[in-house]
């Protein structure tokens, strides 16, 4: 009988085109493992203990090969912060609805930024508690932080309206990415750089290739000279731009439900380890059937030859059930054995 | 080439100060609202959404084009009040509880006023409560609803339920939209309609409107 092997192992296996005993697997679902805890999603994204022991519980229940930190590096933890005291997040506009507030914009240390800080120190743990796994967090790309702090429809109207803000306000969000994840990567983490806005739903392949590219190709080249192996996400569908992606030098590409799997495998030829893309919405109200079958679709896609890992397509919602994590485990077990 | 065609080549060049100009110049000149408005700008704005459907253009393009057309839309609005021109229908429209994200609701926006609705635009991460207070204040005939996570797409459900709780089952017409919205999970969560873009959108609220 075959050995088991860790969930480290075979992601790693998937990296080196060489097989494991099966398919490695990322579940992005830690937010449904809450309950497990006895605790809300919000009092996970500002307690490091309570995600902590929901990741362990979760992992207990549904192991997982990839372990996701939860995302409480930023507003989103600020805004849970307020939920939790009783309030309510008042609503914010964006930093740079000024433009002239990016002069003042420093890039500071990361460990001294309040929310950032105590993600970097949940990544620590996470990493130390699953050493068996590849533990990974997210880090926002270039873009999508320039959208975020300019809002993306007007940072959409600044690339025809004001160029040069738009250059210098990319070449801010570069370095910031930067920054971040070679400070994540230092606690032990994998990171996946996440672009929600760059998809084709929300930029134009035109503007992907003017605006986007230039700074993801620079982006792979610094990791490469850091010796970081960074996984890459980029929300919604992509089909447009797969070749554009592959050329950029991404060492993984995680890709969303209504990406093509099946293209990005010929695409990438084997030279972009492909992550995906089972639809989130089974793990809500799938049937074990519909799960097996979306599961068994990309196994047969894309494992052979290796350099795959089986993941949903982006996080699940928060109403995902752990009946239905379990149905994809057991269908990755069943299908993704490598003979 | 027209002023009218004029209008409708700017209006998908996306270049809004050009568009407002010749809105003006073509009021002045006498051309007809109803000419402007049908043919240099709502027409227009269908070709730019028969074009997305296609993939020959993307979402910023649209954009561009819609921004055009608003800025052609507030010249002609006020003519138009003036001259008691009523809208077809009052919409209210939101992005769900929790959600932030703007950018497709405010196309939709875009084009229903620009098809000749009225559309109180709530915002976003809008609870239900607040689509159920402005349905009854504005006596609206349509919710429209957008998410665009899974985090957020329960709170549609969620909203149409409180909606009925108010009574307003039946009475109000609900249309949802959103990147990872299907027609499927609509009819799961009793939505009346669904819209995969703005475009669509237009067409399926003048639908469920009996306006067509």
């Amino acid at each position: 009988m075959s050995r088991r092997y860790s969930g480290k192992e075979r992601v790693m296996a998937a990296f080196n085109w060489e097989y494991a005993d099966r398919v490695p697997i990322s579940l992005n679902v830690e937010p449904c493992g809450t309950g497990l805890a006895g605790c809300t999603v919000d009092e996970c994204l500002i307690d490091n203990e309570k995600a902590l022991r929901t990741a362990i519980l979760l992992q207990e229940r549904v192991p997982s090969d990839i372990i996701r930190v939860p995302n409480n590096s930023s507003g989103t933890a600020a805004a849970a912060a307020k939920r939790v005291a009783g309030g309510e997040p008042p609503a914010t506009r964006p930093r740079l609805e000024d433009k002239s507030n990016l002069l003042e914009m420093k890039i500071g240390n990361p460990w001294e930024d309040r929310f950032f800080g105590q993600h970097l120190e949940l990544c620590k743990r996470m990493v130390s508690i699953f050493a068996d796994n590849v533990v990974r967090t997210g880090v926002r790309g270039p873009w999508t932080t320039a959208a975020e702090l300019r809002g993306i429809e007007q940072l959409i109207y600044d690339t025809r309206d004001d160029p040069s803000f738009v250059y210098s306000l990319l070449q801010f969000s570069t370095e910031l990415t930067k920054v971040r994840t070679v400070a994540a990567a230092e606690t032990g983490i994998y990171v996946m750089l996440t672009e929600a806005s760059a998809s084709c739903g929300i930029i134009s392949p035109t503007m992907y290739r003017q605006w986007v590219k230039p700074h993801h190709e620079e982006l792979c080249r610094f990791f490469k000279e850091e010796g970081l192996l960074v996984f890459w996400h980029i929300c919604g569908y992509i089909d447009p731009i797969m070749e554009d992606i592959v050329s950029v030098g991404m060492d993984a590409v995680s890709l969303d439900a209504p990406s093509s799997l099946q293209k990005m495998v010929e695409l990438s030829d084997k030279k972009v380890v492909v992550i995906g893309n089972v639809e989130t919405i089974l793990f809500v109200d799938g049937t074990r059937e519909q799960m097996e079958q979306a599961v068994k679709k990309c196994i047969d896609i894309a494992a052979k030859g290796s350099g795959f890992i089986l993941s949903p397509g982006c996080i699940v919602p928060h109403n995902a059930t752990l009946e239905r994590m379990q149905y994809f485990y057991e269908a990755a077990e069943k299908w993704g054995r490598y003979a | 080439m027209s002023l009218i065609q004029a209008i409708g080549e700017n209006v998908i060049n996306g270049d809004a100060s050009k568009v407002k100009e010749l809105v003006q110049e073509a009021l002045a000149e006498g051309e007809s609202i109803k000419a402007i408005l049908s043919q240099g700008l709502i027409a227009t704005m269908a070709v730019v959404g028969e074009n997305f459907k296609r993939e020959e253009i993307y979402l910023p393009e649209v954009l561009f084009a819609a921004r055009a057309m608003k800025a052609g839309m507030e010249v002609l609005q006020p003519v138009m009040l003036k001259g008691g021109v009523e809208p077809l229908a009052k919409i209210v429209l939101g992005s769900v509880k929790g959600d932030i994200h703007d950018i497709g609701k405010k196309l939709v926006d875009i084009m229903l006023e620009g098809a000749g609705f009225e559309v109180i635009d709530l915002g976003i991460d809008v609870p239900p409560e607040r689509f159920v207070d402005a349905a009854q204040k504005h006596k609206v005939k349509l919710v429209g609803m957008s998410a665009l996570t899974g985090a957020t797409m329960p709170f549609m459900k969620t909203t149409i339920e409180a909606l009925e709780v108010a009574g307003l089952g039946g009475k109000v017409k609900t249309l949802v939209g959103g990147a990872i919205v299907t027609q499927g999970y609509a009819n799961k969560i009793g939505a009346d309609g669904y819209a995969s873009n703005a475009v669509l959108a237009v067409d399926k609220a003048k639908e469920l409107l009996g306006l067509r």
